[in-house]
């Protein structure tokens, strides 16, 4: 599914390029589940932007599916988000102005979802996360912990086929933590999601089925959980 | 997606209610004046369009040059108009006005007292007049209305000043004590016409102009011509051609009974031709003409009025601009975010601009009840007489419509281009958006502009008012105040009657001196040519010069406050000592070019050689408005009888204090003396006042624009700096954590918006400096520009816009730092 080759990326700083990230070469099949794991500031989020098409790298090619995204255009890109990818993001970004039940309907409206089903699916994920109290607060009127649920279940509610999260459970109690993981983890073995998480946690690590760690912008080395996910 | 981006907006709108107050306020603001500006610069330009034949109706003008005096004027000799009837198979009609000055009417009741008014809309008229205009009529035929004698035509409203609702058709009213008969009303003409009349009446009966047909100097009527054929540029030029011949045919005999030689002036470089002004041009194109047509428009104040009312709509927009730009970083998070959820940059592009419509659409509900409030106002500045259904007429509705949705784009527009580009990566990566940095910079030249604008509207609009007050104000070598001016002419015809009435109200205790004139210094003067003689001096003295000159009596010096520099005034009324005495003033002397004036002698070349010695110079006094050098100017005696014009005046001088008594028992001297005219008076301070009402218009409307775009430029910069604290909070929690004091942080939420304005100071300050400079050189006198206006408007400025920023500042500066850093 997902093919990398040699992705760089870098920023200017002053006269000289620092690099976040140096030959990384990756390839992830369809229904992987897999982590990336390393220090604060090497290149994690970088990385995950990379692959949700947000961020483009300075040098080396990304496939994607057999297609080269460096070739997308914006409204490729635009399709890609409604068809495939679901992001979860490291500061939740919700939308500030909207409602919880409005930041979930959003993507929905945007993949022109009938109103019907919208209310159905919306209704569902609000019980499976228990925010249906809250479902009509604004994001500042949530706790940290609550607007990084309401991140988790808009990246959902699509029904992507690959995930993408960025320390989706970094603001969350262990045992939330792991109720995240264990939904990920169904989705990934009976839906055949895709998912790839950055975490900082050895635990959240051992449900995919291989973890990545990254080092200075390189990765250092790939480690397979024996009883992971199949590849 | 409409409807939810609609229903978005207005939530937006709501959550975010101060910002939508100053938005729409501005937007409201802006709208208003340029609706209502847009109102008036359609008012001026329609001027005469809805005449038929308004494209074959042309006003007859003359360029002239004679010696110094040069310029284009509507006012034309008496034989001009038959000529060009008669010499050119292109002109159909021609047809000529006399203006009767103010006329007396009065309508006869039996057995009830006379209903009488002064008139200022009287004239003497071609009989056709009617027919070249095509003027709708209520009665009568245009075509011969005007062809007898004592005829008389009214207009719908005089018609109904004095007969109500009954028919005025065949009634008898009395014009300056002559009776004439109504053969016609003419429908109610639109204030957008340059022709305007209440009593029309053949010109044979006025035996004056007849008295002149003859001459080509005696400048007192007005002429039109309607063409066969719509006139074009070509057309005109055409005709004007040909013009010259017949000029050049006809006017020498003129000027030789006056003593001069026509042929030769033109030699000398004196112009005198005929020109056609074309009927929808006459009112705004032709700036310095010189006419009796009161009605006449000023093209470059309504093209300033209409710019300055579209950058007032452009201020407000900026506002509206600069606080959606300003929202950019928390907007491009927004973007960002939608673009991750699978939006595409159209429907990001309807959001923004569906949002921004909004406002505008709200804005324009805002002005459309501004505007009509603010209607009578509009029309007290203007002098226009605009009701509430002008106001919404489909050309206004539909300007205003399109201003809105302008306004919509214009702020709509940058902002949802500009957002909707950005990548979701940059925007995403962080968890501060931080993207402010670049549209600081814009939203900075928005603050300057707006500041230079409106502090070069402010230098320019106080320049306006002080030379105004100047030019009413200041009176060196005349003293304008406590005199009352009483037309008495129309009134009483008999010099004898006049002179026993003028010492009835000389004998009032409140009065200090009465004189008989004909004209005054502000209501004309006569102007005619006279030789100086050489005298014993060596130094050569000019051959001939022109002379605006008044006739007056010993008392006419104290009356109006004049200075007699050197020699004496008039001594003597009742034999005719004085009749051959001249007093000249300062401009006369200097232009004349004698060393010692007094004893040195002026010809009259018309009046057998009259001859009139200097016995008085008076000091320079403004004999109109300060637009003009103070021309050469002479009082002659009553008794010299060296012309006769048609107007006689009296003018009092009062002691200060008794004006209300003074004019109270004036009144009922009036009321003995002349009983069958109403009482009229006048003050001399008025008289001037009234030249510069263009002047008082344009400070007034400058003012008034000033004040807009000031309440726009603060409410952008207060909202600016609303919005600024409010992005800083945290910083400003942080800071006071640390120790910063209120005033330190103030002055730091301050200093930022204060160099805005400074530098706008710089940019306004020779912006405004030549517009000013441009301005003052329409007048021969005027009040200097001087450094300190720059530097008070300059202070000002900066006072309003840290009273306006410091307020925001200091409650952000107190508030709770817990608070603030709380969140997050
Ligand atoms: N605009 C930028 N200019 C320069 N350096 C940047 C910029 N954005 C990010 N970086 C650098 O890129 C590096 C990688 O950042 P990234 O956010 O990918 O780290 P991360 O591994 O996700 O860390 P964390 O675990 O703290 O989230 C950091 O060292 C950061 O300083
Ligand atoms: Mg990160």
């Amino acid at each position: 599914m997902i093919e990398l080759k040699n992705i760089e990326r870098y920023y200017p700083t002053g006269a000289v390029k620092t690099y976040v990230l140096r030959y990384i070469n990756a390839h992830i099949a369809e229904g992987e589940f897999v982590s990336i794991m390393g220090p604060s500031g090497s290149g994690k989020s970088t990385l995950l932007h990379i692959l949700g098409m947000l961020d483009e790298p300075t040098d080396g090619e990304y496939w994607f599916l057999g297609e080269g995204v460096h070739k997308f255009n914006e409204r490729r890109r635009t399709e890609m988000y409604r068809e495939y990818i679901g992001f979860v993001f490291q500061a939740y970004h919700l939308i500030d102005d909207l409602t919880v039940y409005e930041n979930l309907e959003t993507p929905l409206m945007y993949k022109k979802v009938p109103s019907g089903e919208r209310k159905s699916r919306i209704a569902d994920i609000l019980d499976r996360f228990n925010m249906v109290a809250k479902k009509d607060l604004f994001p500042n009127q949530l706790s940290g912990g609550q607007q990084q649920l309401v991140g988790i279940a808009r990246a959902l509610i699509g029904r992507p086929k690959l995930i993408l999260a960025d320390e989706p459970t970094g603001n969350l109690q262990s045992p939330q933590a792991r109720e995240i993981m264990e939904i990920f983890k169904t989705l990934n073995k009976e839906d055949g999601v895709t998912i790839i998480q950055v975490t900082h946690s050895e635990e959240n690590a051992r449900y995919g089925n291989r973890i990545l760690h990254l080092k200075d912008g390189r990765v250092e080395n790939e480690e397979l959980i024996k009883d992971g996910a199949v590849s | 997606m409409l409807s939810h981006h609609l229903l978005l907006a207005l939530r937006n709108l709501r959550r975010r209610a101060f910002f939508s107050a100053v938005n729409i306020t501005g937007l409201g603001v802006g709208l208003a004046t340029c609706w209502l500006i847009g109102l008036y610069v359609w008012h001026e330009k329609s001027f005469d369009r809805f005449f038929p034949h308004a494209d074959r109706i042309c006003a007859v003008a003359l360029d002239l040059k004679m010696g110094e005096d040069e310029g284009k004027t509507t006012n034309t000799p008496p034989p001009l108009g038959p000529r060009l009837a008669a010499d050119f198979p292109e002109i159909e009609f021609a047809a000529r006005t006399f203006y009767l000055q103010e006329s007396n009417v009065r309508l006869e009741k039996p057995g009830q007292a006379p209903l009488s008014f002064a008139e200022t809309g009287a004239y003497a008229a071609d009989t056709s007049f009617l027919e070249l205009f095509d003027f709708p009529m209520l009665e009568g035929d245009p075509a011969t209305a005007l062809d007898h004698s004592r005829n008389l035509v009214l207009s719908e409203k005089a018609a109904q000043k004095y007969f109500g609702k009954n028919s005025a058709m065949g009634q008898t009213l009395l014009i300056n004590d002559r009776p004439f008969t109504v053969s016609g009303v003419a429908k109610q003409l639109p204030a957008a016409s340059t022709v305007q009349f209440d009593f029309l009446v053949p010109m044979a009966d006025f035996k004056v102009v007849e008295r002149f047909s003859w001459s080509w100097i005696w400048l007192q009527v007005d002429t039109w011509v309607r063409l066969r054929e719509a006139a074009t540029p070509a057309s005109l030029a055409a005709l004007e051609a040909k013009f010259p011949a017949m000029v050049r045919k006809h006017a020498p005999a003129a000027f030789e009974r006056i003593g001069q030689n026509f042929e030769e002036q033109l030699r000398k470089g004196d112009r005198w031709n005929v020109q056609l002004l074309t009927l929808p041009s006459l009112h705004l194109d032709h700036p310095n003409l010189s006419s009796r047509l009161t009605t006449l428009g000023d093209g470059t104040q309504v093209m300033m009025f209409g710019i300055i009312g579209l950058l007032i709509l452009i201020l407000a927009s900026m506002n509206f601009m600069n606080l959606t730009t300003a929202r950019a970083s928390t907007r491009a998070r927004e973007v960002g975010v939608r673009k991750a959820l699978g939006s595409d940059r159209g429907t990001l592009v309807g959001q923004f601009l569906t949002e921004s419509m909004l406002y505008s659409g709200l804005g324009m509900v805002l002005a459309t009840v501004l505007a009509g409030a603010s209607l009578p106002l509009f029309n007290q500045l203007t002098g226009l007489e605009l009701g509430i259904s002008q106001l919404f007429a489909w050309q206004n509705l539909g300007l205003v419509a399109g201003l809105t949705v302008l306004t919509g784009l214009l702020g709509g527009l940058y902002p949802a281009f500009f957002l909707s580009k950005f990548q979701s990566g940059k925007v995403l990566k962080t968890n501060a958006g931080s993207i402010k940095g670049g549209h600081a910079g814009v939203r900075n030249g928005l603050v300057v502009f707006q500041f230079s604008a409106t502090i070069a509207l402010m230098l320019c609009s106080w320049l306006v008012l002080r030379q105004l007050e100047f030019a009413q104000k200041s009176s060196p070598g005349l003293n304008r105040e406590h005199v009352l001016v009483l037309p008495v002419l129309r009134n009483l015809e008999n010099p004898t009657e006049v002179e026993s009435f003028r010492q009835q109200i000389a004998q009032l205790p409140e009065v200090s001196a009465v004189s008989r004139a004909t004209f005054l210094p502000s209501l004309g003067s006569f102007g005619d040519f006279y030789e100086p003689e050489q005298g014993e001096q060596n130094r050569a003295v000019t051959s001939n010069l022109l002379l605006s000159s008044y006739l007056g009596d010993t008392r006419l010096v104290p009356a109006l406050g004049l200075d007699i520099i050197a020699g004496r005034n008039f001594q003597d009324d009742t034999g005719l000592g004085d009749s051959c005495s001249v007093i000249l003033n300062e401009a006369a002397v200097r232009a004349i070019g004698w060393e010692n004036p007094i004893g040195k002698w002026l010809r009259y070349p018309g009046n057998q050689n009259q001859r009139f010695q200097v016995v008085g110079v008076m000091r320079d006094f403004h004999l109109g408005s300060v637009r003009t050098a103070i021309e050469p100017a002479a009082i002659f005696h009553h008794s010299s009888n060296t012309y006769k014009v048609y107007a006689s005046y009296l003018a009092v001088r009062m002691q200060p204090g008794t004006e209300k008594t003074c004019i109270e028992k004036t009144g009922k001297l009036w009321a003995a003396a002349i009983p069958n005219a109403p009482f009229q008076y006048d003050f001399l301070d008025e008289s001037f006042a009234r030249i510069y009402r263009s002047e008082a218009k344009m400070g007034a409307v400058l003012s008034v624009f000033t004040g807009l775009a000031l309440f726009i430029g603060c409410l952008g910069l207060f909202a600016l700096a609303v919005f600024t604290s409010e992005q800083r909070t945290k910083e400003i929690g942080v800071r006071k954590v640390l120790g910063a004091s209120v005033a330190s942080v103030t002055a730091l939420l301050a200093r930022d918006f204060i160099k805005l304005v400074v530098i706008a100071i710089f940019i306004a300050s020779p912006v405004a400096y030549h517009f000013m400079h441009q301005w003052l050189s329409n007048f021969a006198y005027h009040v200097d520009i001087q450094a300190w206006m720059f530097v008070v408007a300059g202070l000002a400025a900066i006072i309003i816009a840290f009273l306006t920023v410091s307020f925001q500042s200091i409650k952000a500066a107190l508030a709770n730092p817990v608070q603030s850093l709380r969140n997050e």
